[in-house]
């Protein structure tokens, strides 16, 4: 009896997702796309604050120091560079960063009060520089027609300080495009600096 | 608790350590708070670093060490959490059992950029070729 209804509810149960899979093939984009976080825009075409981006894959974090950097970086500090899940799945399978793609820079100061000269510190683990209040954050999304000027992604800043704010406007090209475009190592990404996505 | 020191460097320049908030693991039944300690428990109750968790775990935070000379960092220790435990974390105060935490160590390189004085991790390649990784248990 039990082997059965084991066997009914398999049945059952596979047969659903047969026709989900089929259903999903019949859509118009494709299941892998269909489970991707995309740019979100307001009416007037703001770009919305991503969701759920600590969810996403994590590839580096580049680190400018106040101190190092005349007591303000232009970036100040970690940079926690996060992409997102859907388009790493594409961009590991074909080494391409599909349209769509947004990689998430959440800025971190670091843990004050600095001890050095050089803004580091001393904790039980040795002395260098640990993760603070968190410090705004700066967004860039593939989209090669929207941002066709820009090299195909765009760039959005929302804020330096905390809290981030809930929407941004795409900045000009001198702001952002500019240094990515002339020296980030694949497609305006600095790969370089992030191990998992240098390939 | 228990760690595994990944005593050799891995393919990418990277030494790593694993945590396990565990009581109980070793059994076969899964805790529903931690079913990620199962991946890294072998019955013998030996440690193994988890797959894939560059891309399923969550990062958790990062520090540098400063270099022992001129401006900058010489590593970066990012730490990983299973998925589920930061949200576990943050709702009850305490990490589930069956957490895992991965502690993984990069090489870093310290130089002027258009953002001014960057530290960011070197490129796989950087190092030359590895030794094999083994592992080490402690009870």
């Amino acid at each position: 009896m039990c082997v059965r209804v084991f066997a009914v509810t398999a049945f059952i149960a596979s047969s659903m997702i047969a026709a989900t899979v089929i259903a999903e093939s019949l859509s118009s984009s494709s299941a892998q796309t269909s489970a991707r976080y995309l740019a979100e825009y307001t009416s007037s075409g703001d770009l919305i604050l991503p969701k759920n981006f600590h969810e996403w894959v994590y590839v580096g974090s580049p680190l400018t120091p106040n101190a190092l950097n005349g007591g303000m970086a232009g970036f100040p500090e970690f940079h926690n560079v996060y992409i997102e899940p859907g388009s790493y799945e594409i961009y590991k399978n074909t080494n391409v960063f599909p349209e769509g793609t947004i990689f998430f820079k959440e800025l971190q100061l670091t843990l004050p009060p600095a001890e050095n000269a050089d803004g580091s510190r001393t904790e039980p683990s040795g002395r260098g520089y640990f993760p603070g209040p968190w410090n705004g954050a700066d967004v860039t999304v593939k989209d090669s027609k929207r941002y066709a000027d820009t090299g195909g992604w765009g760039y959005y800043n929302f804020n330096h300080h905390e809290p981030k704010a809930p929407t941004a406007k795409v900045k000009a090209k001198e702001e952002c495009a500019f240094c990515h475009i002339g020296s980030a190592k694949k497609d305006e990404v600095w790969t370089q600096f992030y191990p998992l996505l240098d390939k | 608790m228990r760690i595994i020191n990944v005593a050799a460097i891995g393919a990418a320049g990277i030494s790593t350590m694993v945590a396990v908030a565990a009581r109980g693991q070793m059994e076969t039944t899964v805790s529903p708070n931690g079913p990620q300690a199962e991946t890294v428990v072998d019955p013998s109750g030996n440690l193994r670093v988890p797959e894939a968790y560059r891309t399923t775990y969550q990062s958790l935070g990062s520090w540098a060490v400063a270099a022992d000379q001129g401006p900058g960092s010489k590593e970066l220790h990012v730490v990983y959490a299973s998925p589920g435990t930061i949200a576990a974390y943050r709702r009850d105060g305490r990490f589930p059992n069956g957490a895992v935490l991965v502690k993984e160590v990069f090489q870093a390189a310290t130089g002027q950029m258009t953002t001014g004085t960057v530290s960011h991790s070197e490129a796989p390649d950087a190092r030359g070729p590895r030794p094999p990784a083994t592992e080490r248990s402690r009870p």
